[in-house]
């Protein structure tokens, strides 16, 4: 179980502004909409937090598009809802610019690049199912197994309100290990968009082996790629640059998003 | 035996990309067995449901009206209307092995001639009418059915969820006692789900030398 509980809650707090514009080509009123500003949760998914932006919108696009699934661009890359907020940012966004700038569009949903999201139902099931996966690799699907219905909605209503304790107090029961073993495998995804074509790297990698505590470090070796060769990189998880040394099982428990997965970013200084 | 490793998942490909090269049914790998999770079996093939194409209407129109596409199977979900406005669609299937789960996973994408994916709703609406199953076995599919990010494309593709696979695979053995081998295990699992899905699996794949 967790202990360091203040960090949980740093993280948690976590926040972007984001400065959300009309697609210029989308706009049919004479004047465009001003820009939308809004503090959003690095936790949560984009459609969990932008009803307002969509509101906000809507009256500026012609009416035909009025009922149209709302999606968002950063710098002509649109962007996964399905992905943490968080991840979204430190995974695209090189120059740390604030406000985050995006786009909001009403037309053209790219459905060969986004998943769709008709509703919330979904965010849920994607969260859902890839909790199921975390706890696969954790714990072999033991505890969301056994875990009640009720509390797949505590991890849900949790995120959904932004509430940490409601989250957390269904969520520790899914950071539970024995002292002396730790995860099975540690749940993460490594985005190193510079290495592969592939949207994300996984493996399995274990908390402790032969009775040592693996860190990160071990886990970028384990991916067989000469990271150094393109210069001096960072792994960024929350805005974070982590130290290689840190030990898996405290990183898996304290900055693993509400999915229970590390989104892990090679980051390289831009030359 | 409800889970297999890495290297069992292996052996089933193998069996298959055998089998396959024999009877020319287009099973293939693409990425590479030697890396651990690093390829899948793949298979693209024009699906066995006829699908409305929006051949009147613009391709932009296509994505949004749907109630017009899918309207001639309101009238009779059995019948196949043989009206020249049906075009076959193609699909195309993935068995990927999933690290998490241990088990195989299928993802499927089906496409009109215009390049328009199809959608679930479409897809299962297609199939059903195909196979004159009653409707309450497309609800029952229709939950298992979700549109994920494919692991090794990034694309949104339809995937059969893996996490009860392992429950099924058990439930599939029954009171099999003798203990199932990888090739066995990959067969049994392909020729339960991949029909669910249209995609035929000939009983050649059932016989082990």
């Amino acid at each position: 179980m967790a202990e360091d509980r203040e960090i949980l809650r740093e993280i948690w707090e976590g926040r972007l502004p984001v400065c959300f514009t009309l697609a210029t080509e989308e706009v049919s009123t004479p004047i465009a909409p001003d820009p939308f500003y809004l503090m959003v949760p690095r936790l949560t998914y984009f459609p969990l937090v932008t009803d307002k932006v969509r509101r906000h919108f809507v009256r500026c696009v012609v009416p035909e598009k009025h009922d149209n699934e709302m999606w968002l661009e950063f710098e002509k890359c649109p962007l996964k809802w399905h992905y943490p907020i968080g991840l979204l940012y430190d995974l695209l966004v090189t120059n740390s610019e604030l406000p985050w700038q995006l786009t909001v569009h009403f037309d053209k949903y790219p459905d060969n690049k986004l998943l769709k999201c008709p509703s919330k139902d979904v965010v849920e099931s994607h969260l859902m199912h890839s909790l199921k996966e975390a706890d696969a690799l954790k714990h072999k699907n033991h505890i969301m197994a056994l875990m009640q219905e009720r509390d797949h909605k505590q991890l849900w209503l949790g995120l959904l309100h932004d509430r940490f304790d409601q989250f957390w107090s269904a969520n520790r029961k899914l950071m539970e290990h024995s002292a002396e073993d730790g995860f099975r495998y540690i749940p993460f995804r490594l985005y190193a968009p510079q290495f592969t074509s592939k949207p994300f790297m996984q493996y399995l990698v274990k908390s402790i082996e032969n009775e040592k505590r693996l860190t990160l470090e071990d886990l970028l070796q384990r991916a067989n790629l000469n990271f150094e060769s393109k210069g001096p990189f960072q792994v960024v998880i929350h805005g974070i640059d982590l130290p290689l040394e840190t030990p898996l099982q405290w990183i898996s428990e304290h900055l693993s998003y509400p999915d229970n997965f590390l989104h892990l970013c090679i980051r390289y200084s831009s030359p | 035996m409800g889970n297999i490793t890495w290297e069992e998942f292996v052996v089933g490909v193998r069996h298959v990309l055998a089998v396959s090269d024999s009877i020319g049914d287009g099973w293939h790998v693409r990425g590479s067995l030697e890396e651990h999770g690093g390829g899948y079996l793949a298979k693209r093939m024009d699906y066995p449901v006829a699908i409305g194409e929006p051949s009147e209407r613009t391709a932009e129109d296509a994505t949004i009206d749907h109630d017009s596409v899918t309207e001639p199977y309101e009238n009779d979900p059995c019948s196949i209307d043989p009206d020249s406005s049906f075009r076959p669609v193609y699909g195309e299937f993935h068995v990927l092995y999933s690290l998490a789960h241990a088990v195989p996973t299928l993802y499927l994408r089906a496409w009109r001639r215009d390049g328009s994916c199809l959608e679930a709703q479409e897809l299962w609406r297609g199939l059903t009418a195909a196979e004159r199953r009653p409707s309450s076995d497309e609800s029952e599919r229709l939950r298992s059915l979700t549109q994920q990010e494919h692991p090794f494309l990034g694309e949104p593709w339809y995937h059969l969820h893996p996490c009860r696979t392992a429950d099924l695979m058990d439930q599939i053995a029954g009171n099999d006692v003798d203990r199932v081998d990888a090739k066995r295990y990959f067969i049994r699992w392909m020729s339960t789900v991949a029909p669910l899905v249209g995609c035929p699996v000939s009983h050649h794949y059932a016989s082990f030398r």
